[in-house]
């Protein structure tokens, strides 16, 4: 009898932890679903930290860079396209990677606009077109391109393209699971205890485990401040990643603090039941 | 479920068990973490790690400036003297990838640029730069100097041989003479020699000069040295 | 990440912070490790060697330093080593060596401009491997590349003056510098990709 008892409850315990468990994994699961791996949260970050004004800068000072080398005009760069532009080609990229459609920027667009400016240029300097190289335009245009590609990809992004695809699809499935575990320990532990409060009190460690453990990735991340650290060379891309890493963290703790709520709650719960069997 | 009201309840642990049980949760949480995930994902931390250091992020495009003028009578003069001027490598302050420190001109060309060590695009939005898998003057051996053709390397459409081009730094000024001009493509191997065991200046730009576009092809002009301390290795 | 891979072992340092003094020249030590780089390796029956632009380099280098006898001998055991792992490595090129081989070389690169001050980290944003002295200057920012026996490329090395697709803020052509002072030397390979 008295085995037996104890039998129940190291496994009452050991249900508590694999509810911690799953907690933890739903927890993280439902922050990233709604952090990187969202279009909107992502545009939203960029906005906070002013991605696009740092962008259009740079990408403008690579094209006057290409400019030197190519007869243009320091000027012309700031003629080809400006911040609602960018933000639109960011935009349509950000759709297509997290689609799945493409992890390439598609510079038909870009193209166009240069092309068009180019014409403008031509024309306001009164330049001959004839004298224009035909070949040497499309190369120009062509490397302009290349360089708007480079800077309107998010770095990494394409590296981690495969891996971000699965987790997307495996994000789903796992909160889903995770929901439903956590629904069938929690009924086995109910099944298990004939006092309700302890029941309210295996639930509480579980939910506490959790809530601790996903306490630390922001205690984490704020104490080593690794965000900052990331080498980036470009303001744009260091500032993103800054901000996207800061406010992830808020959600974690936005998380933790859900669950903190639940596990007090629980916790309640625990008293009244045992002030009831006292 | 069924309260039991005709036993006591017994209850043991105590509220120390809603810190304990739960730090020792999150304790094994992280140690199952490790031990699933640590050996598949081990290879890459330290690829992960390199993508973050200390240190202050600089994101300015200001650059150093270490060229401090000799003064003019200082080895500008041609000949035979000017060429058996040595300095030994202690006293040369070799500089920084980035780092202004010289001035190049050619007069009969109307060309005027800060000399950089390095040929990004920093320094040749600012002057000329060297590229730095080749030496700084005085070396004695190739110095391969890039320009923009629409800024500071423009005049080199004028280079004609045995025009001068005087390189001023904060070890020596020397002097080269040009001897030939050549459009070839930038792939070309045989463009210049970055293993010549002799000093000498080739400069490019991109070719054709004031033309819409971009090519293949560059604008290569070659200098022999004339005069200006030789580092000592 | 290929071109990360691809990349590394840094060698290292062309230009280190300007001291006033600081010991110079070419000592005999310093000749031999140049004398290395400038051997070769067979990966995959083709015949490789550093480009003549990162040999250089590692020679400016050396202008700053004082390599030791011991230090040189270090080096080129470690050169060595690299070159083992390369010729048995069963890949023709530094792309197609295992993650783990990638690895071996990261890490002696990381060792060996660590034991010297220095850093060494990857830029995502521009793809590129950067070392830095300990002072923060960059010392060193590119892809390495290997070139074939007999054939020197200079497609990289010539810019669209001053704007180079795959540039960054350093030199558009890795460079791989030799790290000294630690006597550890980081041999950078990579197959180069010839221009169509």
């Amino acid at each position: 009898m008295r085995g037996n008892s104890v039998i129940k409850r190291v496994l009452t315990v050991v249900l508590a932890f694999f509810l911690s468990i799953v907690i933890f994994v739903m927890s993280v699961c439902v922050v990233a679903k709604a952090t990187v791996f969202n279009k909107s949260f992502i545009i939203n970050c960029m906005d906070k930290c002013g991605y696009f004004s740092d962008l259009d800068h740079e990408i403008k000072q690579s094209l006057t860079d290409l400019g030197y080398a190519s007869g243009l005009d320091e000027g012309f760069s700031e003629s080809v396209f400006d911040e609602v532009f960018l933000k639109e080609q960011t935009d349509k990229y950000l759709d297509a990677y997290y689609s799945g459609e493409s992890t390439v920027v598609d510079t038909v667009d870009f193209e166009q606009k240069f092309s068009a400016a180019l014409d403008n240029y031509i024309s306001d300097k009164n330049i001959d077109p004839d004298t224009v190289n035909s070949n040497s335009r499309y190369v120009l245009t062509k490397n302009a391109a290349e360089i708007f590609k480079n800077n309107i990809k998010i770095p990494m992004f394409t590296t981690i393209a495969n891996y971000f695809y699965k987790a997307q699809f495996g994000l789903t499935v796992i909160i889903i699971s995770s929901a439903v575990l956590t629904v069938l320990i929690a009924v086995t532990m109910l099944l298990l205890n004939k006092w309700r409060h302890r029941f309210y009190r295996n639930l509480s460690y579980g939910s506490l485990g959790a809530t601790l453990a996903v306490l630390i990735i922001p205690v984490a991340g704020y104490i080593s401040g690794f965000a900052s650290k990331v080498n980036f060379t470009q303001r744009s891309a260091y500032n993103l990643f800054v901000t996207t890493v800061n406010q992830c963290q808020a959600g974690f703790l936005l998380a933790a603090a859900v669950l903190v709520i639940i596990s007090l709650i629980l916790i309640l719960l625990y008293r009244r039941s045992y002030n009831k069997v006292k | 479920m069924q309260e039991h009201t005709t036993k006591k309840h017994r209850h043991k642990g105590g509220g120390k068990n809603f810190l304990i049980l739960p730090l020792v949760f999150c304790g094994l949480i992280y140690g199952l973490a490790a031990l699933i995930f640590y050996p598949a994902l081990s290879p890459f931390f330290s690829s992960v790690e390199m993508m973050f250091s200390d240190g202050d992020k600089d994101f300015s495009t200001a650059y150093e400036n270490i060229f401090v003028p000799l003064p003019e009578d200082t080895s500008l003069e041609s000949g035979e003297n000017g060429s058996d001027q040595q300095i030994d490598a202690s006293d040369v302050q070799y500089p920084n990838y980035g780092v202004c420190f010289g001035q190049l001109t050619i007069e009969d060309c109307g060309v005027h640029a800060k000399l950089f060590y390095g040929d990004g695009n920093v320094p040749l939005r600012n002057g000329v730069g060297i590229y730095n898998g080749s030496f700084i003057p005085g070396y004695g051996k190739t110095v391969l100097v890039a320009g923009h053709n629409n800024t500071f390397f423009n005049g080199l459409k004028y280079a004609q041989p045995g025009q001068e081009v005087k390189i001023s730094t904060s070890y020596g000024n020397y002097v080269y003479q040009i001897t030939s001009a050549e459009v070839k493509k930038a792939s070309d191997n045989t463009a210049f020699d970055l293993g010549a065991q002799e000093e000498n200046l080739v400069m490019y730009t991109c070719y054709p000069f004031d033309e819409l576009g971009l090519t293949e092809q560059r604008y290569f002009v070659y200098a022999k040295y004339v005069s200006g301390p030789k580092i000592i290795r | 990440m290929k071109k990360l891979c691809a990349v590394f072992t840094a060698m290292l340092v062309a230009l280190l912070s300007c001291a006033t003094v600081f010991a110079a020249g070419i000592n005999s030590a310093e000749q031999s490790i140049l004398d290395k780089l400038n051997t070769t390796v067979v990966m995959q029956g083709q015949t490789m060697r550093i480009p003549t632009a990162y040999v250089n380099q590692a020679e400016s280098y050396f202008n700053t330093v004082d390599v030791t006898e011991d230090q040189a001998k270090e080096i080129n055991s470690i050169i060595d080593e690299g070159k083992k792992l390369l010729e048995q490595s069963g890949a023709s090129n530094i792309g197609t060596l295992t993650v783990a081989q990638k690895q071996q070389l990261l890490n002696y690169g990381k060792k060996a401009v660590g034991v010297i001050g220095m850093t060494m980290y990857y830029d995502s944003s521009t793809r590129n491997l950067v070392i830095k002295d300990p002072d923060g200057n960059i010392a060193f920012c590119a892809e390495p590349t290997l070139t074939k026996d007999g054939t020197i490329v200079s497609n990289d090395i010539v810019k669209t003056t001053g704007f180079g697709v795959n540039t960054v803020a350093a030199a558009g052509v890795a460079a791989v510098v030799v790290l000294v002072s630690a006597g550890v030397f980081v041999y950078a390979v990579k197959t180069r990709k010839l221009n169509s």
